[in-house]
């Protein structure tokens, strides 16, 4: 009885720390949560014949050339605030693209392999040294990493009738060709 | 044995007999004093805040769910005979950001230097709620969980983008400031 009695009274002098008693409500406790959601902006490719490079602080680089048939996918995640859109625009970098040659890109709307608010295809362009908007209205949202996910991106070269498309020098054609996400106006 | 010598027998009985008894009430009227309904908790975070971001390095994927483990709940309970009490976690003030889900699970309590009934924790992630309190731990009886700063109930918040809604997310250029508030209280 009596050391029953001895350990029941240690018990709760044990399980009565000071520390513990200081709350003017012993029973709730709260704790501060702190959550962030910086804003995100990348762009990438997936494919089978792609060239690729991510220049910092520019965008993503893909090299085409005239053999380039295959489609290539154009992912991208972005997170907006709530006044923003974010644009997707290409221009052409760098290469040995002779004047007389017109490279047209096609955009397809995304295939829907992701989730919020997708950008939207303005649709084909030719591509030149001056960045153009091809992919608009981009909200918080997220394509989907690899191939059949994201917009579609198609090149076709244009020849004047009179070029010889048989000629060598055509296979040394490689032109470098940037894509940025950027915030939208 | 005579009369008088039986009669002063059973007299020196009953007298040792009483006297036993008044030493037992006695002893159960401190226990009662003593062992009083207790239920107190607390956790080693606390007021420093538990920090979270969502975001992504690669083009094409969802922003990643985020978890925290720092935290843990400590509790000292004393119940009264057959009932048992339970640790509710609430938002009780600030807004989850929209678009994302904050959820919250907790481990058993660490073993180590705890003692007593612990109770059972619920065993899927709880989404925390501004409207009601959901339980995390129940059927605590008296125990206690340990001081040190990793004993008790283990936290883990995981903070995820919501499928559905992912494009109602914005990005925050302040930290937002939610706040959670745990009770234990009596099931009864």
């Amino acid at each position: 009885m009596k050391l029953s009695y001895c350990s029941l009274l240690l018990l709760v002098i044990i399980s009565s720390p000071g520390g513990l008693v200081s709350a003017q409500k012993d029973n709730v406790v709260e704790t501060p949560v702190k959550v962030s959601i910086p804003s995100v902006s990348l762009v990438g490719f997936a494919g089978s014949n792609t060239h690729l490079t991510n220049i910092a602080g520019k965008g993503a680089e893909q090299i085409i050339t005239p053999s380039i048939r295959d489609t290539t996918w154009l992912n991208y995640s972005s997170i907006v605030d709530e006044k923003s859109a974010n644009v997707i625009s290409v221009n052409i970098n760098s290469g040995n693209l002779p004047a007389e040659v017109v490279v047209k890109l096609n955009v397809g709307e995304d295939v829907g392999a992701g989730a919020g608010t997708m950008g939207k295809s303005t649709g084909k362009i030719t591509l030149s040294e001056y960045p153009q908007a091809i992919i608009t209205d981009i909200g918080s949202c997220y394509t989907g990493q690899g191939t059949k996910k994201g917009h579609p991106l198609t090149y076709s070269w244009e020849w004047p009738s009179t070029y010889d498309v048989n000629h060598p020098s055509i296979d040394n054609i490689e032109v470098s060709v940037i894509y940025t996400l950027t915030a939208g106006k | 044995m005579n009369m008088p010598s039986a009669f002063l027998f059973f007299l020196l009985l009953s007298v040792m007999f009483s006297g036993e008894m008044i030493a037992q009430v006695s002893a159960y009227d401190q226990f009662t004093i003593v062992v009083n309904d207790k239920c107190m908790l607390s956790t080693n975070t606390s007021p420093s805040p538990v920090s979270m971001t969502l975001s992504t390095s690669v083009a094409g994927s969802a922003v990643s769910p985020v978890s925290n483990s720092n935290m843990y709940i400590k509790v000292t309970s004393i119940v009264p005979t057959g009932s048992t009490r339970k640790i509710t976690a609430i938002i009780s003030n600030g807004t989850v950001p929209a678009g994302t889900i904050l959820n919250l699970i907790s481990a058993p309590c660490t073993s180590i230097n705890s003692q007593g009934a612990l109770g059972s924790v619920v065993s899927t992630p709880i989404t925390l709620l501004k409207t009601s309190d959901q339980t995390i731990v129940d059927g605590i009886g008296s125990c206690y969980t340990g001081l040190s700063t990793t004993d008790g109930y283990h936290l883990t918040f995981t903070w995820q983008p919501d499928q559905t809604n992912y494009y109602l997310i914005n990005a925050t250029p302040v930290a937002t400031a939610v706040t959670v508030t745990f009770t234990i209280a009596s099931n009864n």
